[in-house]
């Protein structure tokens, strides 16, 4: 079979070969660099043609062309330079390293050249997202890299996804998240792609490229497109491999030893607090006493936790053949997170992108991808079931296992220890092992595509995309376990619940494209658009009782279900497009569009939205009058304005009347629910902006300024309505609310030090800052507030408002006024400003200016190399934002949480009159735990995100072993922090992760899984 | 040949293009559209027993409604060592929105009511359809009732409140519907015509668990005597054929093992329902309740040992918190035998109060005999070895009272009774909250309520002003 496969295609090739020998010459040479050094894999392009080969390992290239044609050489990190063929057999040519302005950037539906852009989009290469500090989802890459894209990662949580918010907070209802493009597919989840594959990432912050994306832009875009393989080139492995270990970033602050414990639960029983006094350590009457609770003195995070162990692998083989190119890639990550006895992340992954060309005026590609992850997940609530809060609670004085009066374990029946339940009362070491919860998905991506070039001018690509997304948890209870005895069916012991879901996500795309130059220096593209988007959500849950043992937890063994449910959403989205490109011999350029979109989640009366954008940019460079600047290389204006609406993160059903079903006494019930709203339309974005961008002094000196006004109108809201009508919710969603976001962004690098200034040594440093301010303008009006009334978010934790005329989300606490020194009392304002002893809710004030959102935030980084060394550094920064500190509300109690471990500054409160600078007397514990902004903290912060030193081998070891080149790396992640006005890890993002909050994150710490710090080492070979 | 398969492409994209538009049409799956119910009885008495479900929220009668009107009174006191809640409401300090659930939780009723009315042409005309269009009808006239209780003052009570603000009328399915207050006249005239134009058409048989002629008659009694207009109520009250329960069967009545002498209320399944009404006076564990309120000193000394209501502990017993303090305990909500969740049927009308109605009829219209004749239905079947005092006159009238007080107690009358009698609520200033009078007593400043006080009306909540501020206020806020 072999043979006769080959032979066909031995037979075909000679075909091939022997027609096009007719009418070509072949042309060869070398391409090396600037220095004079060979490019190996070089580019080598016929232009006009899919013809095309690389360069070998010492630079050498062969290509059949023939005179008149255009060659274009190619290599990545430096710029592309054309060639018309000659009588010359013989081209070698040098390439000058990254010539920006020849970068292609994604963008919408197509892409553009760097210079041709109107926009703000921000850019980031396989090379650079190398750079990047590793995680498994790509989100958690990008904080400190985008000017005016707020990163902030969910939690520590291996596989854990991050906040991330481009120019700003755009919804209060709907999400404000940016919308995922991998390769023309939405994302289901940044879980689902490798960030290896990633060949380029654009990020679309401003509308005239975002709004082509319609109803579904307003939060920004995130476009990504995977690698691909190049024709005519054998086949190229890359393998990456990194192993290393994390752990939790230590505190900034202490928690008492055993000895500092029973010194403090015996004060505060002399004080007399009450819970206090029968505590151990108010206990102790002797010396032996004493020395036995020593001896007992237990470090819970060591108990608890432990390094994690994180290891990726993958391997990555392309190239292509005449018509067609290839990229597979296989990866696997594993993370197992830093909680004792349960496994963490684990992710393994497979892509195939193939791209052949069918005719020679047809291109058919597919991408797909396989995507499993598994996650072992702790509980991430606020009571004894959460590790993170153990660790902290439990005293150092309580041990894992329960000992005896001669601190010796207790042994149960079997000879096994027993778990210390302590004086939280479960023990969460038992439940770690004996409740586990897995989630396990599984992302099926896929793209099939096919561009046919109907003339010259005229373009046409149809696509099908789809995504498959299987989810699917278990949560076992076994029999016997402690947590069982408490919730479980003593006649039926052990429970499992098995729940998931399937959401099948498909869209069909066609672009028709023309493109024509007009008098050699108008042009002008065209693209119509057609998209349609069906999304349908299926999932279960299913309980049973009674477990037989404790190793089978399928529900087939169980003796009685207890619940049984599923359920299945449908939504649809329409959309038609318009988009236009013009330029005039690329000095002027100019964009507009025009998209009309429908969803099936909005009303019958206003499903449709129609967006737009317009936008204009000026490349003054190239005008004569700069075009022998010597110190300016690059300089363009650009202005841009534009709509995009939002509809993610409704209910599918939003705008429907209802009526449900259920049950009184037993009998069958039919209840109105809800009366919808058929008008409910798309939350409304426009965003206008500015830009400068400019390279000078021989391109060392690279920025962007750009500054934007955002707006986001029609809100959706709950307008409140009369009883009168009977509506079950007693509101109707309605678009109603306004906000607004405004912003700078700079984003400034420098080559300080180039290789040929002192010859292998190079030193880039780089830096950007966004400057951000929210102010909610309209929400619903009401008899007493014209304007909007304000929404209290005062559930679960949250302590925020959004009210007119103030940022979103700022605080609404009581403010605290300190310690009384004459009593130890703790001191409040009123709402006058008066200093009070009276704590009242109702003294909550609107804390001006203070919210959980960061004024500004950025990153730095340098880059040095030293002839095979590399070293990178990468800062982030944020500063502005305010956090309640409820870990220090527990830590620092007051007396009132006496029975758990305390920080070590719990005992610098108040003993006698005239002391400052105290805690409150634990004597005033309980008011000075009235809910105040006591806790509330600044949380600005400095982390050196990435610290990266790696050693490329060179040439002449890499040539003997056959490979074309060997990096070993050592990388640091989260290796310092500073934190001036936090006491904790100031990254907060999930609060506590099983409680929902409307503000979604950023606004207190409770036990999250923490952020944690890791050092990796790796190899990277290609060959 | 290329051009041909070029156009082809073309053709079946603008043709798979063109399929989608019907696409935007979403329904969800775990609902239906209104507009698509309510096409046969089956459907129709689902959507009744929503009215039902209605009634039976934590607003209204499964909770608030019963709990409420005797907080406000002088029938209890709160529990220092409870959770001190709807202390808003004992202490007569009417935030502005304190009453939502009195003004949305009817409404929400009187919606699904409404919704049942405008889809009735959907069935058949017979008895089916008759009975159905009765029990909505008489649901959205309790429920107006109920409003009008709260919000209105009641026609007896002053000489002019018939024309004082009343509670607006909704028969319309519009959710966003704004009408102005019309006059209490007009909202008794429409609960009585009401009531009376379906007491033909309604099942007798329907059981206790839905609206039957026994209870729209019973309610009539309740809405006449309201309304001043006795000889009505009186005739109302002998239209139902409900006895009064029996001492024997009384204390099952309230753990839900007997039916005797209930006419309407909501039945509930313990555990798949499961709406504690009882907790408003307490939670308890093993051995100790968490009290809220319990029973005034003055109240607990008024049922007489041999009152089947105090001796067989369906009303009240002795019962101790977790730390050891005595109190007159409610224990008329306890629960289902053998339980302590607070999860039994909300008893809406029972055929005591339609004598006692009939009695009070009777007496305010000088016919005393036949006011004692009806007042002894009642008290001959609580106590034991009961023997009439005969009275009549002005005491008659006051045994009346007495034994309404006793009998209704914690089923929501008692605010209602005070108010159209325009008395006022008088609590002890010394007595205590434990079962001997001695603990906390009511702090001076709420022992007191005039009679016609403004209080006596709860205000309009504000965000009812807020979404319609044309809505009248009640004088006084």
């Amino acid at each position: 079979m072999k043979t006769k496969f080959s032979g066909i295609l031995t037979l075909f090739l000679a075909f091939v070969v022997q027609i096009t020998f007719a009418q070509d010459k072949t042309v060869s040479g070398v391409v090396s660099d600037e220095n004079g050094i060979p490019l190996t894999s070089a580019t080598v392009l016929v232009v006009g043609t899919s013809n095309g080969t690389s360069t070998d390992f010492d630079g050498n290239y062969s290509i059949k062309t023939k005179v008149g044609d255009k060659l274009q050489f190619s290599y990545v990190g430096y710029g592309n330079k054309e060639v018309t063929v000659g009588g010359a057999n013989t081209i070698n040519m040098t390439l000058a390293p990254d010539n920006a302005l020849d970068e292609v950037v994604i963008t919408g539906f197509g892409s553009k050249k760097r210079d041709q852009l109107t926009s703000a989009v921000t850019t980031l290469s396989a090379d650079d997202i190398t750079k990047l500090s590793p995680s498994t989802s790509i989100d958690n890459m990008l904080q400190g890299v985008a000017p005016g894209v707020q990163v902030v990662a969910g939690n520590g949580k291996p596989g854990q996804t991050a906040f991330v918010r481009i120019r700003g907070v755009g919804s209060i209802n709907a999400s404000s998240a940016p919308l995922y493009v991998i390769d023309g597919i939405i994302a289901p989840d940044l879980n689902s792609v490798n960030p290896g594959d990633i060949e380029t990432m654009s990020i679309l912050k401003d509308a005239a490229t975002a709004s082509l994306y319609g109803s579904r832009a307003a939060n920004g875009v995130v476009i990504i497109k995977t690698k691909t393989g190049n024709k005519n080139r054998d086949a190229r492995v890359s393998i990456s491999s990194r192993v290393g270990y994390g752990q939790r970033i230590a505190d900034n602050f202490e928690m008492m030893n055993a000895a500092q414990k029973i010194q403090y639960e015996r004060e505060l029983s002399a004080l007399g607090i009450g819970n206090a006094t029968a505590l151990p350590g108010a206990q102790v009457s002797t010396q032996e006493e004493y020395d036995f609770l020593i001896a007992r003195d237990t470090d819970w995070e060591d108990e608890l936790l432990r390094n994690s162990y994180i290891q990726n692998n993958s391997i990555s083989i392309d190239g292509g053949t005449e018509k067609s190119s290839y990229f597979v890639s296989f990866a696997h990550d594993r993370n197992t997170g830093i909680i004792q006895s349960i496994n963490g992340f684990e992710r393994l992954s497979g892509r195939l992108n193939l791209n052949v060309q069918a005719k020679d005026w047809l291109q058919v590609s597919t991408n797909v991808s396989i995507t499993g992850t598994s996650s072992d997940e702790p509980r991430d609530r606020n009571n004894v079931q959460n590790p993170f809060r153990a660790m902290y609670d439990y005293n150092p004085y309580e041990t894992k296992f329960l000992l005896d009066d001669d601190n010796n374990q207790v042994l149960d029946g079997a000879g096994n220890p027993i778990f210390n339940p302590t004086r939280a009362g479960f023990p969460i070491s038992e439940a770690l092992i004996n409740n586990p919860e897995s989630d396990n998905t599984l992302f099926i991506i896929g793209g099939i595509s096919a561009i046919a070039n109907l003339s010259d001018k005229w373009t046409n690509t149809f696509k099908v995309g789809a995504t498959n997304t299987a989810y699917r948890r278990e949560y076992f209870l076994k029999p016997g376990s402690v947590l069982d005895g408490f919730v479980g069916d003593a006649d039926n012991p052990g429970s499992k619940t098995d729940s998931g879901s399937n959401e099948l996500d498909l869209t069909v795309t066609n672009l028709l494209n023309y493109s024509t130059t007009i008098g050699d220096k108008h042009n002008v593209s065209l693209t119509g658009l057609f998209e349609f988007n069906k999304r349908t959500f299926r999932n279960y849950s299913l309980s049973s009782d009674g477990f037989s043992n404790d190793f089978q937890s399928v529900q087939a063994v169980a003796t009685i279900p207890t619940a049984a449910s599923t359920n299945l959403f449908t939504r649809s989205l329409l959309g038609y497009g318009g988009f236009l490109d013009y330029d005039y011999d690329s000095k002027y350029l100019a964009t507009a569009s025009i998209r009309r979109d429908g969803s099936s989640t909005f009303g019958i009366n206003n499903r449709y939205g129609v967006f737009w954008s317009g936008s204009l940019a000026w490349n003054l460079s190239k005008e004569n009058f700069l075009a022998d600047s010597d110190i300016v290389d690059e300089l363009k204006l650009r202005a841009s304005a534009g709509t995009s609406g939002n509809s993610n993160g409704l209910a599918s059903y939003a705008s429907v009347a209802t009526l449900d079903f259920g049950s009184l006494n037993g009998a069958s019930t039919a209840i109105p629910t809800d009366n919808g709203n058929s008008d409910l339309g798309f939350e409304k974005n426009y965003i206008w902006g500015v830009g400068v961008e400019f390279a000078g002094f021989d391109r060392r000196i690279r920025g962007v300024i750009d500054y934007y006004e955002r707006t986001t109108s029609d809100l959706l809201l709950n307008a409140p309505l009369s009883s009168l009508g009977g509506e079950p919710d007693g509101s109707i969603f309605s678009n109603i609310g306004e906000m607004t976001n405004k912003g700078l962004e700079l984003e400034l690098s420098a080559d300080i030090i180039r290789a040929e200034d002192f010859g292998d040594f190079t030193l880039t440093v780089g830096g950007n800052i966004a400057f951000l301010d929210n102010e909610v303008t309209k929400l619903v009006s009401s008899s007493t507030d014209p304007n909007g009334a304000d929404i209290l978010l005062t559930t679960n934790g949250d302590n925020n408002i959004v009210r007119v005329g103030e940022e979103i989300y700022t605080y609404y606490l009581v403010r605290y006024a300190g310690v009384n020194p004459a009593n130890g009392e703790p001191l409040f304002y009123d709402i006058d400003g008066n200093i009070t002893n009276q704590y009242s809710a109702d003294d909550a004030v609107v804390l001006d200016g203070k919210s959980p959102i960061a004024k500004f935030d950025g990153g730095a980084n340098l880059n040095m190399t030293y002839k095979g060394f590399d070293f990178t550094a990468d800062l982030y920064y944020k500063v502005g934002n305010y956090i309640q500190n409820y870990l220090e509300g527990n830590m620092l109690s007051n007396g009132t949480g006496v029975d758990s471990n305390q920080r070590v500054d719990a005992f610098n409160y108040w003993k006698n009159p005239g002391d400052t600078n105290v805690l409150p007397s634990p004597l005033f514990g309980n008011e000075a735990g009235n809910t105040s902004d006591r806790l509330l903290q600044k949380g600005d912060y400095v982390r050196l995100r990435n610290l990266t030193i790696g050693y490329t081998l060179p040439s002449k070891f890499t040539e003997t072993l056959n490979i074309s080149s060997l990096r070993l790396f050592l990388q640091g992640q989260n290796l310092w922090t500073y934190a001036p006005h936090f006491n904790g890890d100031p990254e907060v993002g999930i609060g506590s992760g099983e409680t929902d909050t409307s503000v979604n994150f950023g606004n207190y710490n409770l036990y999250s899984y923490p952020q944690t710090q890791s050092l990796q080492m790796g190899v990277e070979l290609k060959f | 040949m290329k051009n041909i398969f070029k156009t082809i492409i073309l053709v079946f994209g603008i043709l798979l293009f063109n399929s989608c538009e019907d696409e935007l049409d979403q329904l969800p799956n775990d609902s239906v559209s209104p507009d698509t119910f309510y096409n046969n009885i089956g459907e129709f008495e689902s959507a009744m027993r929503g009215v039902y479900s209605g009634f039976l929220s934590g607003n209204y009668y499964g909770g608030q409604f019963l709990a409420l009107p005797d907080i406000l009174t002088d029938n209890v006191i709160i529990a220092q060592e409870g959770r001190l809640s709807n202390r808003l409401f004992f202490e007569w300090r009417h935030a502005p929105n304190l009453a939502y659930s009195f003004m949305y939780a009817p409404y929400v009723v009187t919606n699904r009511a409404n919704l049942i009315l405008s889809n009735i042409d959907n069935l058949p005309a017979g008895p089916e359809r008759s009975n159905i269009e009765a029990e909505a009808r008489a649901a959205r006239a309790l429920a107006l009732f109920d409003l009008v209780r709260v919000f209105s003052e009641i026609p007896t009570q002053s000489a002019g409140a018939s024309q004082t603000l009343g509670m607006p009328i909704i028969t319309s399915t519009d959710p966003t519907i704004q009408v102005l207050r019309p006059t209490v006249e007009t909202s008794y005239d429409f609960i009585i015509s009401e009531l009376e134009a379906v007491k033909a058409t309604i099942n007798a048989d329907n059981g206790s668990g839905r609206f039957n002629k026994n209870a729209v008659n019973g309610l009539l009694s309740r809405a006449y005597l309201y309304n001043g207009d006795y000889l009505n109520a009186i005739t109302a009250a002998n239209d139902v054929t409900t006895s009064v329960a029996t001492s024997a069967n009384f204390p099952a009545v309230w753990t839900d093992g007997s039916e005797d002498g209930v006419i309407f209320k909501i039945n509930q399944d313990r555990i798949l329902d499961g709406v504690s009404i009882g907790t408003s006076w307490s939670q308890s564990n093993a051995g100790a309740i968490v009290p809220e309120y319990v029973l005034s000193f003055e109240l607990a000394n008024l049922y007489a040992s041999t009152d089947v209501r105090k001796s067989s502990g369906a009303y009240t017993q002795i019962q101790a918190d977790a730390s050891g303090n005595l109190y007159n305990s409610i224990t008329k909500m306890f629960g289902e035998s053998g339980q302590n969740n607070g999860v039994v049927d909300a008893k809406v009308i029972r055929a005591a109060e339609v004598q006692l109605n009939k009695a009070e009829a009777h007496a305010m219209l000088g016919q005393f005999t036949e006011a004692l004749t009806a007042l002894d239905v009642v008290r001959m079947n609580r106590y034991s070895g009961f023997i009439s005092p005969s009275e009549t006159g002005a005491a008659l009238l006051d045994a009346i009272k007495l034994e309404r007080r006793l009998e209704l107690f914690a089923e929501g009358h008692r605010l209602f009774d005070l108010k159209r009698w325009n008395e006022g609520v008088v609590r002890s200033a010394t007595d205590g909250d434990f079962f001997d009078g001695t603990g906390t007593p009511v702090p001076s400043t709420f022992t007191t309520l005039p009679a016609g006080s403004h209080l006596f009306q709860f205000p309009i909540p504000q965000t009812e002003i807020n979404a319609f501020p044309e809505f009248q206020q009640n004088p006084g806020y």
